[in-house]
């Protein structure tokens, strides 16, 4: 099986109007966002809070890391049996969005926030290597984690 | 009753309340503490508090409270009116729990259920009112559970006040009546005003009793079902009455505590307790598992 990424990026998603929530919602495609979600936000100085289905949602903004781009992937069509070729298309990209935990403030220790510990170690591991640098000590010191 | 400060965000909590009357600074004062709407699967949950002197409870007789059940809105709205216009000898304060505010608490991690929340609003308005320079002697609270536990729990917060709760204590106090037509004439007019978040209108406003038999809350229920998100934010998403439907007619949600529910119900499965499946990404490096990272060349 392969996948195959189609990106032709046209549009810009408003980080305002995304939002990553705390459930697995077993549904694709339109719903009402804007009235039954979004009017329940609320923002103080130091709290974003929200409720989806009666619970409370406690909501942080979140960036994607400079260098980065958000892309927004959709399948046209399902693959008909397993092993068939998958094809994602990416049009839309976002720069940033709102992520949801369900009735815990928001911190470091995140799911997202801890993913993307990985930027860096990333950035090291795939920069080239000059020949001084190219020992494996050397390396570990400069992934700290 | 003036409820705009409820109606500018219907989805948070709202205390409304008469001026503190002078006489009730300087003289001993009895309480009164009823609830309205507690029931109902619409509409926000309603405590109201009345105090007076106990002085003036003869002139109290006069003004006829009774058990707001007994009466008529129309009744009602009229003894509320004679009440507020009595500004000298009576003081009152309600506070508006909203069903966004009664939703949230019960679906929260840790479940805060109904009782527990509808003591901890009683005891919040006590300590408003104690705070508001009223001399509290008497306490009187009408209860739908155990009286014995409560007046236990109350005692020990008011050191040095009588208390007394009982069933059906609106009915036996004129001051447990006075607080329960408060309570019930806000909680009324918050249902009949209100405005829906999501821009919703519903013709002649009429919702019903907000009880599960009652045709027109059926009906009410029906039309304003979403699909993903359930029902706007006058529904109370944790009575059974709004989950089933929702369970029923609705998308499905799986929250990350389902999980942990389940656990709770069931006892573990055989397979876990033999050891489970070999789950191949438990091979991987704990950095990835701890930063919830998975690869996906695959989907």
């Amino acid at each position: 099986m392969t996948t195959f990424l189609k990106l032709s990026p046209n549009s810009q998603l408003e980080e305002d109007k995304l939002h990553l929530v705390p459930a697995d919602i077993q549904y694709n495609g339109q719903a009402n966002v804007n009235s039954y979600f979004a009017t329940t936000i609320r923002q103080t100085e130091d709290k974003m809070t929200s409720s989806l289905r009666g619970r409370p949602l406690q909501g942080a903004k979140f960036e994607v890391p400079s260098g980065y781009t958000g892309i927004f992937l959709t399948e046209s069509r399902r693959p008909v049996v397993e092993g068939d070729d998958r094809e994602l298309t990416g049009r839309q990209t976002f720069k940033g969005f709102t992520y949801w935990n369900l009735d815990r403030s928001p911190g470091d220790g995140d799911a997202i926030k801890q993913a993307m510990n990985w930027i860096g170690i990333a950035k090291i591991l795939h920069s080239p290597l000059s020949a001084e640098e190219g020992s494996q000590s050397s390396l570990k010191s400069e992934v700290s984690m | 009753m003036d409820q705009e400060k409820f109606e500018s965000d219907n989805t948070k909590n709202c205390i409304l309340q008469s001026e503190v009357p002078d006489m009730c600074k300087t003289e001993p004062c009895w309480l009164g503490i009823d609830e309205a709407g507690r029931g109902p699967v619409l509409g926000p949950m309603v405590y109201g508090t009345c105090y007076s002197p106990v002085s003036k409870k003869e002139e109290l007789k006069a003004l006829g409270f009774a058990d707001s059940k007994t009466l008529t809105e129309e009744q009602r709205d009229s003894i509320f009116e004679q009440l507020s216009g009595a500004r000298e000898i009576i003081g009152w304060m309600v506070e508006l729990l909203s069903p966004t505010y009664i939703s949230n608490s019960m679906l929260r991690r840790s479940k805060y259920n109904l009782n527990a929340l509808s003591h901890d609003c009683a005891i919040g308005l006590i300590e408003k009112v104690l705070a508001a320079g009223v001399q509290v002697s008497e306490i009187y609270v009408d209860t739908v559970g155990d009286p014995g536990k409560y007046q236990e729990k109350l005692k020990g917060l008011f050191p040095g006040i009588d208390i007394t709760v009982a069933k059906k204590a609106d009915a036996d106090y004129q001051i447990v009546g006075a607080a329960s037509i408060c309570a019930k004439v806000a909680r009324d007019k918050a249902v009949k005003n209100w405005t829906f978040i999501e821009g919703l209108q519903f013709e002649g406003n009429n919702y019903g009793s907000g009880y599960p038999g009652d045709p027109n809350t059926k009906k009410f229920m029906a039309e304003s079902l979403d699909k993903v998100f359930g029902f706007p934010q006058f529904v109370r998403f944790s009575w059974s009455t709004a989950s089933k439907i929702i369970e029923k007619q609705g998308v499905t949600f799986r929250w990350e505590d389902d999980e942990e529910e389940e656990n709770k119900k069931n006892t573990q499965s055989l397979t876990k307790f033999m050891g489970g499946k070999k789950d191949p990404l438990a091979q991987r490096h704990r950095y990835f598992r701890d930063k919830c990272l998975n690869s996906v060349t695959e989907l």
